[in-house]
């Protein structure tokens, strides 16, 4: 008799995505407010001045205390007790990013990058409503938690190397423990929102810095 | 506003989520009683069959889900189920099954099971009373110690609680055939009324010595992981049952499984755990009809291993 990895789960992959459905309702009908405010935040990386894209990691920090409130505390804590203290590693990462803001902007972004990121995290928040076979399971950054965290280190390659560091601590601390799960619980559509979070995390390590002129 | 579902609810309940649902079989017309043992140390007669919730009934405050699960719970019940294991190790369900009890008016049937799961042996107390607020239980009928943890602190305090009258019966548990050295010395020194281990028809270790030793010592014996956490169906899937288990009225793998358990002589009661009304029946059918006897049971044993 030997223990297998899903024998330390405590719950099903039902409950799981439901999380996500009872998120996408409990926001109702502000939830499309959330990727328009992803959008805006693009559009400030690509035209605004510094000043005016400072907004973007207040806007993350936003999401990460959005995350940690409702998805994390509310729903997801009481079916699996690490998550718990996890919310308050997520309400930490947001207070580093408002210091963040305080200290730095981030530099401006070309269109085209822009545009590939955009597209590479829209099909990864696909991935949980593919497997639950519903769009109300839809993953959104700044929502849940696999996606704040990787379009956090995607943003995060926006300053420079040596800010980016203590900042993703957090999301690669989160989606390690993420892949965990959905290995357990043989989800693999949504696995590769964290799997891909990891490399993610690895490459905004060591990109190098982009500088920019306006970057005062 | 969501509508409790109670007992005259529920076969309306069954008929408007169109699960195709059919009664356990004896209980569609026939009043046969449901199989029971007896627990040694009172002689209080225990269905065969009870539910474990592990997993199945962590669905915190999902009121989809929370309806879902009543109507397996209310399955079970209204088969005949009496005894009903859970843990605070097992996230939200205990809190789960309290609330359905108590939306399903199933008080009366609940043979509540739960168990003791902290390392401080000073708070066995305080552990049991928070139990009892999250089942709305004013005394549990049986509350053991989690995979022996803390087990002498713990086994002292809930002895002592007994003789108040606070517990009804104790008992200590173990699964995956982990520490069965350990639990033979305290079923040999300690007065408990219960242990829990696993046994199956692939996991058959407790048969050696715990087993006899339960039967020489009255200790009543829960058996968990019955379908060894659901993967004994993965081993047949697309395998007939044998055909002289259709004919001895064993109606589907699960029903052969549970049987296989139940009808060990010092077994009281297995607790199979499910999240589904079809899956639910299939479980309680194993309440009804006749055990097999030991040349059946090395049958089962053999056909199993062919496999
Ligand atoms: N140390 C301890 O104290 C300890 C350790 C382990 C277990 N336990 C107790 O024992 C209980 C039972 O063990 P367990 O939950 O680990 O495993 P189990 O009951 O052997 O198996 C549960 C699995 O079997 C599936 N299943 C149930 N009925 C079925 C059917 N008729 N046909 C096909 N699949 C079926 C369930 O899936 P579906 O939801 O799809 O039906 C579930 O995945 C636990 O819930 C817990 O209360 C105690």
């Amino acid at each position: 008799m030997d223990y297998a990895l899903n024998d330390f789960l405590m719950f099903t992959p039902e409950v799981y995505l439901r999380l996500f459905e009872r998120t996408h309702l409990a926001l109702e009908p502000w939830f499309w407010a959330v990727p328009v405010a992803w959008l805006v935040m693009a559009l400030l990386l690509w035209r605004a001045p510094p000043r005016a894209r400072r907004l973007v990691p207040v806007a993350m920090a936003a999401g990460w205390g959005l995350t940690a409130a409702i998805f994390m505390l509310q729903f997801y804590a009481p079916i699996n007790w690490p998550v718990g203290p996890f919310a308050w590693l997520f309400a930490l990462e947001a207070l580093l990013l408002v210091l963040l803001a305080l200290r730095v902007p981030p530099v401006g972004i070309g269109p085209v990058v822009l545009i590939c990121w955009v597209a590479v995290l829209l099909a990864l928040s696909l991935m949980t409503a593919l497997e639950a076979g519903t769009w109300q399971a839809l993953a959104l950054p700044g929502v849940t938690p696999d996606m704040t965290a990787v379009t956090t280190a995607v943003l995060l390659m926006a300053w420079p190397r040596r800010w980016r560091w203590g900042l993703l601590m957090i999301p690669l601390l989160w989606c390690g423990f993420s892949v965990l799960v959905l290995w357990a619980l043989k989800l693999w559509w949504p696995l590769i929102v964290p799997a891909a979070g990891v490399l993610i995390i690895l490459i905004a390590t060591f990109w190098p810095t982009s500088e920019s002129p306006d970057n005062a | 506003m969501r509508l409790p579902i109670r007992r005259r609810h529920f076969l309306l309940g069954l008929a408007a989520t169109g699960v195709a649902v059919r009664w356990p079989r004896t209980l569609a017309g026939q009043h046969e009683s449901p199989i029971t043992r007896a627990i040694p140390s009172t002689g209080e007669r225990l269905p065969v069959i009870g539910m474990g919730t592990w997993r199945t009934f962590n669905v915190g405050n999902d009121p989809v889900l929370l309806d879902e699960r009543a109507r397996v719970l209310e399955l079970f019940f209204h088969s005949g189920g009496r005894l009903v294991d859970a843990s605070p190790m097992y996230g939200s369900a205990e809190s789960v099954v309290g609330e359905l009890v108590e939306r399903l008016d199933r008080s009366d049937d609940l043979f509540a099971a739960t168990k003791v799961w902290t390392r401080d042996e000073r708070d066995t107390r305080a552990a049991v009373a928070e139990s009892e607020a999250l089942w709305g239980v004013g005394r549990f009928d049986l509350m053991q110690v989690h995979n022996l943890l803390g087990w002498e602190g713990h086994l002292e305090t809930l002895q002592a609680m007994k003789a108040e009258g606070r517990l009804r019966y104790i008992g200590v548990t173990t699964s995956h055939g982990r520490r069965h050295e350990e639990l033979e010395r305290i079923m040999t020194r300690e007065p408990l009324d219960f242990v829990q281990l696993t046994y199956n028809i692939a996991d058959r270790e407790a048969e050696a010595r715990l087993l006899p030793l339960a039967r020489e010592k009255g200790i009543a014996v829960i058996a968990n992981r019955p379908f060894q956490g659901g993967r004994l169906f993965d081993r047949v899937r697309s395998q007939p049952l044998p055909g002289w288990a259709g004919d001895a009225g064993v109606s589907g793998w699960a029903d052969f499984f549970l049987r296989f358990i139940v009808s060990h002589p010092a077994m009281t009661c297995a607790i199979p755990a499910t999240t589904q009304l079809a899956h639910m029946r299939e479980n309680m059918d194993a309440l009804y009809g006749q055990l097999p006897d030991e040349t059946q049971r090395q049958r089962m044993i053999n056909d199993f291993q062919e496999i």
